[in-house]
């Protein structure tokens, strides 16, 4: 796979000449390809949809749907069993070892209620029954909850009749409530699910220069070409700039497509189950973009120099997903832990981006100045990383290899 | 590895740099003030600005301006949140120029950022419930649907916030509202004269109909920029929705009917029969349950022997205040336990109570039956109205109400017909249209509900109004009483009938799992 140096290349056409072999080359190859335009781009919005539905719909068909308990003892209760049935818990026989059943995820939940129970009742002495689960099995969680949530009911309801029926008012047992008030909007809800979404477009455009980085530099290298295409009478910030402008396109064609992916998919993400509105639609997308755009100029400068300093291929790629963790990190610290957003942080490439995608995510919209601030942080950062690399192609052990 | 070493130290310090950075910020982390969060629609004030001073924030709803406001609860210090904004309208209809009144109009507004077009109206029961302070009691069966549509809450007028009739008791010291129905008619015609000299300075009784408040709704329909409207309405409110949906059938986008008042009904004519219909069905599960029938053996005649008794000799009792544990003297009489178990009946929760607390006022302690009657009746005569409701009576139903011969011998016998016509002798009568009460037939998608032990409005009221609906399921639910709307699945039925509006496609299999509520055989309740 020679790559012949054309001699139409004239000083003047130079960046030109370099962005469409380079453009053109790519196209011709598969990894490339497939990675920039398929895995890449469509992978986030896969991943996403398919988790959201698997654990929404988990979620709501347990909600729902009836729910089989073991229980021991029923006989002691027939009341309380009936108020279990009542709320969608439909009692089955006893197991004989109920703590080993729910260690080997037999049952989530087996219910025991004491041979006391008749007797506690009726002299309106407190008694308890007992839930068998193993917390550590996380399937069962749902189901403790919503039996522990109807027995309380129930014990709430006949502790409070208990009181009507001695001419008392049950509210002499419960004199204070606390009222929530949530104050999120559902676009609001939604974007905390969300929060990763962010993360999703930086990795796109990662994933859809990372190859051509590395085959520009470090590529080139191993198969010693380099060395030739910097023998020319051209500028090397020449070659550089059409390199660099080639792994752009490829980048921002992989956004794009990522863009329009999640608009489509977005529509089957089941957020209306849980009362949230999810906009993914162009106009949220076109906002997207430009935020975006500072960010591939920058990754693409970042990545074609850290593929620069790989003697390989192979080395190439592993500091390159090395740097894919960089721009995680933001992502991950925001959505694990609140902070207020700062005017500041808007300013820092990769922070900014990922509070205002956010902030585009809880239908807050973003200011001018916010956007500027973003903008203009992403711009300067891209500058100092262009250059730097355009210093570090001045180097002559650029083109040498081995 | 000189470059792999010194590029590993790079990306590594990146990574240590992020990561203080992103540390440095949890500290001066405070939540967004709540104001910034709650006006989005409006203003476009950016987010970060704690130090402008707190501007209480709007929100525009067709042409209204709404602004936060609390919702309170009569006989509690709960209140909800919501929007409300001013809306006057002339109390005469006829004549503009007439004494404007106040209504109160409140919205409780959805959590979605664009939300439905149609909106949810509750309409309350009584007559005489205030919407704003009933709102509460189906707010949980009405919660998914908020997910997407505001609710609207307009106290009908006359009640509640919105120009109320009420008068104040003059001294008496009266317990609760089942006193008055002792009085003998002359008194009656008293009292009744004294309210209306209270309210002659600031009311005309007659404008206070079903008729006028379904014009004021539709008033407020058209100030919120037309929406269509889903209407929810609970007993009283039931008529009501018929009756906005016949005079208004294009504002309707579907009609969910808990507890259903026929419009062909005269409003008190079925009292006596239903609530001896209810209480028969009601003592007939505990017969049917062995422990209950040892206990108790036949409730129904124990409490008409206590009738009886009470007949013969009303006697003055004394028993404890539920809430406030003071001592309390009143008159135990046929008539005040008439009204007594007539309020237990309306709950499955307190009918199974009666047979305990009959049983122990049979034998002398009267503490928990008067005990519970004051929470109830407390309750229902701090939210219920009683001008406002004769004046829905008195213009609407009284001149078709006769008493029947046969209702004479039930519990409550022709009592509170008599009261009604005594009453509606002097109140003030405003205008009803010929065809108030012809059925509502329409093709709009209909959803009823009826309680099977409902004392008020039983099953047979929902079939014959569904009859006149082809797009309608009318639901009766087990052992359920009046106002079932809260009960086992069905808020997942309305959530599902007013977002896809296809009645005949209800899956209603989880209704089945409802169940009758056990007596209670003594204090610690029911067997266990």
């Amino acid at each position: 796979m020679n790559k012949p140096v054309t001699n139409t290349m004239t000083r003047t056409r130079a960046f030109l000449t370099v962005f469409l072999k380079e453009v053109k080359e790519n196209l011709r190859d598969r990894r490339t390809i497939i990675s920039a335009f398929l895995t890449g781009p469509l992978l986030g919005p896969l991943i996403l949809v398919m988790m959201l539905n698997v654990t929404l719909n988990r979620q709501f068909d347990k909600a729902e749907k009836p729910l089989p308990v073991p229980v021991i003892g029923a006989a002691h209760a027939p009341n309380l069993i009936n108020a279990l049935k009542a709320s969608g818990i439909v009692p089955k026989a006893p197991i004989g070892d109920p703590e080993l059943a729910v260690r080997k995820q037999d049952a989530d939940v087996v219910l025991r209620i004491s041979p006391d129970y008749a007797d506690a009742w009726r002299k309106g002495e407190a008694v308890q029954v007992e839930l068998i689960y193993d917390s550590s099995q996380r399937d069962a969680n749902a189901a403790v909850e919503r039996v522990t949530q109807v027995v309380e009911t129930y014990a709430r309801q006949q502790g409070a009749m208990r009181l009507v029926a001695r001419g008392l008012s049950p509210s002499t047992a419960w004199p204070v409530v606390a009222a929530r008030r949530d104050q999120a909007t559902a676009q609001a809800r939604a974007a905390l699910m969300f929060s990763i979404l962010p993360y999703f477009f930086v990795l796109t455009i990662f994933v859809g220069g990372m190859y051509l980085a590395i085959d520009l530099t470090a590529g080139e290298r191993e198969r010693q070409s380099l060395e030739p295409l910097f023998a020319n009478p051209v500028p090397r910030w020449k070659i550089l700039a059409g390199k660099l402008a080639a792994i752009c396109t490829f980048s921002a064609a992989s956004l794009l497509i990522s863009l329009l992916a999640f608009s489509v998919v977005g529509r089957f993400i089941p957020t209306e189950k849980l009362g949230m509105e999810l906009d993914l639609g162009p106009r949220f997308g076109g906002q997207v973009l430009l935020l975006m755009v500072p960010l591939i100029a920058l990754l693409a400068a970042l990545q074609s120099m850290v593929a620069a300093f790989a003697k390989s291929y192979r080395e190439a790629q592993t500091y390159l997903s090395l740097l894919m963790f960089v721009p995680v990190l933001p992502s991950i610290l925001l959505s694990t832990m609140p902070v207020k957003a700062q005017g500041w942080m808007y300013a820092v490439p990769l922070l900014g981006q990922h509070l205002g995608i956010m902030q585009l995510l809880r239908g807050d919209g973003l200011t001018p100045q916010q956007a500027g601030l973003c903008l203009a942080g992403s711009v300067a950062a891209a500058l100092v990383a262009v250059l730097a690399t355009a210093r570090l192609y001045q180097s002559e052990r650029l083109a040498i290899s081995g | 590895m000189a470059i792999k070493g010194r590029t590993a130290l790079r990306i590594g310090a990146v990574v240590i740099g992020l990561a203080a950075l992103g540390w440095k910020n949890f500290h001066p982390a405070s939540s967004v003030p709540a104001s910034d969060v709650a006006d989005t629609a409006t203003t476009s004030a950016p987010v970060d600005h704690p130090s402008t001073p707190v501007v209480p924030p709007t929100w525009k709803l067709g042409s209204l301006t709404l602004t936060p406001c609390e919702l309170g609860q009569p006989n509690s210090g709960l209140s909800t949140a919501a929007w409300c904004a001013p809306f006057e309208v002339p109390e005469n209809r006829d004549d503009p120029h007439s004494r404007k009144i106040a209504l109160k109009l409140a919205v409780i507004r959805s959590s979605a950022q664009v939300a439905s077009k149609d909106m949810l109206v509750m309409l309350a029961g009584g007559p005489g419930q205030a919407a704003t302070e009933s709102w509460p009691g189906v707010s949980a069966a009405l919660q998914p649907l908020t997910a997407h549509r505001h609710v609207v809450l307009l106290d009908q007028r006359g009640t509640g916030g919105s120009h109320p009739l009420t008068c104040k008791d003059e001294g008496e010291g009266t317990e609760g509202g089942s006193e008055d129905i002792d009085a003998s008619a002359d008194r009656q015609k008293q009292e009744t004269l004294r309210c209306l000299k209270q309210l002659e300075d600031h009311a005309d009784p007659r404008y206070y109909t079903t008729t006028i408040a379904a014009q004021d709704l539709e008033d407020v329909r058209k100030a919120l920029g037309s929406p269509t409207f889903d209407l929810v309405g609970v007993s009283y409110g039931t008529r009501m929705a018929q009756q906005y949906a016949m005079r208004y059938p294009q504002a309707v986008r579907s009609l969910v009917l808990d507890g259903v008042v026929p419009n062909e009904l005269v409003l008190g004519e079925d009292f006596a029969r239903n609530l001896d219909d209810a209480l028969k069905l009601q003592f007939a599960q505990c017969t049917a349950n062995e422990a209950c029938r040892k206990r108790f053996s036949d409730p129904y005649q124990t409490l008409y022997q206590l009738r009886d008794a009470l007949r013969a000799n009303p006697h003055k009792v004394s028993f404890r205040d539920p809430q406030n544990y003071q001592t309390v003297q009143r008159t135990l009489s046929e008539y005040s336990l008439a009204s007594v178990v007539r309020m237990f009946a309306y709950s499955p929760l307190t009918a199974a109570l009666l047979p305990l607390s009959i049983d122990a006022a049979a034998h002398g302690d009267v503490g928990p039956l008067l005990g519970q009657a004051k929470l109830l009746s407390g309750d229902l005569s701090d939210t219920m109205n009683g001008g406002m409701q004769l004046s829905v009576i008195c213009s609407e139903d009284a001149d078709l109400l006769t008493s029947r011969e046969e209702d004479a011998h039930t519990i409550l016998g022709t009592r509170m017909v008599d009261t009604l016509r005594t009453t509606c002798a002097v109140w003030p009568k405003g205008s009803r249209p010929a065809d108030f009460h012809e059925p509502l037939k329409t093709d709009t998608p209909a959803l009823l509900f009826s309680g099977q032990l409902d004392p008020v409005t039983p099953p047979r009221y929902g079939e014959q109004v569904a009859k006149n609906l082809p797009n309608s399921r009318h639901f009766v639910l087990t052992g359920q009483g009046h106002n079932v709307i809260n009960a086992g699945c069905a808020p997942q039925l309305v959530k599902h009938f007013i977002e896809d509006l296809n009645p005949k496609a209800l899956d209603a299999t989880c209704l089945k799992r409802l169940q009758v509520t056990p007596t209670f055989i003594d204090f610690n309740g029911a067997t266990p």
